[in-house]
């Protein structure tokens, strides 16, 4: 089993419950919103970011294969990043996802559509929840 | 730089929609900040949230409201290296981090 996973499943009690939030292997949105007015200005992601996230929902997989969790509820949800300025979010995108590249018109038609103190840059991420229940391991039931 | 993120509380309704954290034993692996803490925390008995990044976690403590310290700890921890102690939580919250 993958190690963390293994970590976690030492660390819960029986019965116990593992919840993974993590991003949909999908590229988020870009828009603006201004006066009760939403403009999507694009997409933004990485393919190193994809890649990850496919790999992490793989481990998952593999545990719940392996009979170490199971499976118990999954929803979807956008978690959405409120900016005030282009500026904003830009010094933010280098210090936290400096691996995704800004496409240059769009970062352009933010500025232009966002003037100073008029409005919100807003970052909408695809993410999934899912709860898995701890079972008791391979052939050996809960 | 300011970012506020999930005003909508779109992550903590889908934490809840997920497990009742009422009155449990609560390990958050990769908790940064103490963003998505603050939102839970209240209703666990206890939390222990774990980050690999120091200054994160030094954040996080320094802003953890003082009702919450009686039982919400903040440490920097490698859960794939360092021991955690066998069979002591009721829920493990991973955060963004696998």
């Amino acid at each position: 089993m993958v190690d963390a996973l293994s970590r976690i499943h030492r660390s819960l009690r029986r019965e116990g419950v593992l919840v993974d939030l993590h991003p949909q292997p999908t590229n988020s949105t870009v828009e603006v919103w201004q006066e009760g007015r939403i403009s999507q200005l694009g997409h933004i992601g990485s393919e190193a970011d994809v890649r990850d996230i496919l790999e992490a929902r793989l481990r998952l997989d593999q545990v719940e294969k392996d009979g170490w969790y199971a499976i118990e509820r999954r929803r979807v949800f956008d978690l959405i990043f409120h900016f005030s300025d282009v500026d904003e979010w830009l010094t933010y995108m280098a210090e936290k996802e400096p691996e995704i590249e800004l496409p240059e018109e769009l970062v352009a038609r933010a500025r232009r559509l966002l003037p100073a103190a008029e409005g919100e840059l807003v970052i909408r991420e695809p993410a999934r929840a899912s709860a898995l229940r701890r079972l008791s391991g391979p052939g050996v039931g809960t | 730089m300011s970012v506020t993120i999930d005003p909508e509380g779109s992550e903590t309704r889908a934490l809840g929609e997920m497990v009742d954290l009422s009155g449990t034993d609560v390990l958050e692996v990769g908790c940064g900040d103490g963003r998505l803490t603050w939102r839970y925390a209240d209703l666990a008995a206890s939390v222990l949230a774990i980050d690999t990044a120091a200054d994160e976690v030094e954040k996080a403590r320094e802003t953890t409201p003082p009702r919450l310290r009686p039982t919400l700890t903040f440490e920097v921890v490698d859960i794939t290296e360092d021991e955690l102690p066998p069979a002591a939580y009721d829920v493990a919250i991973l955060a963004h981090s696998l």
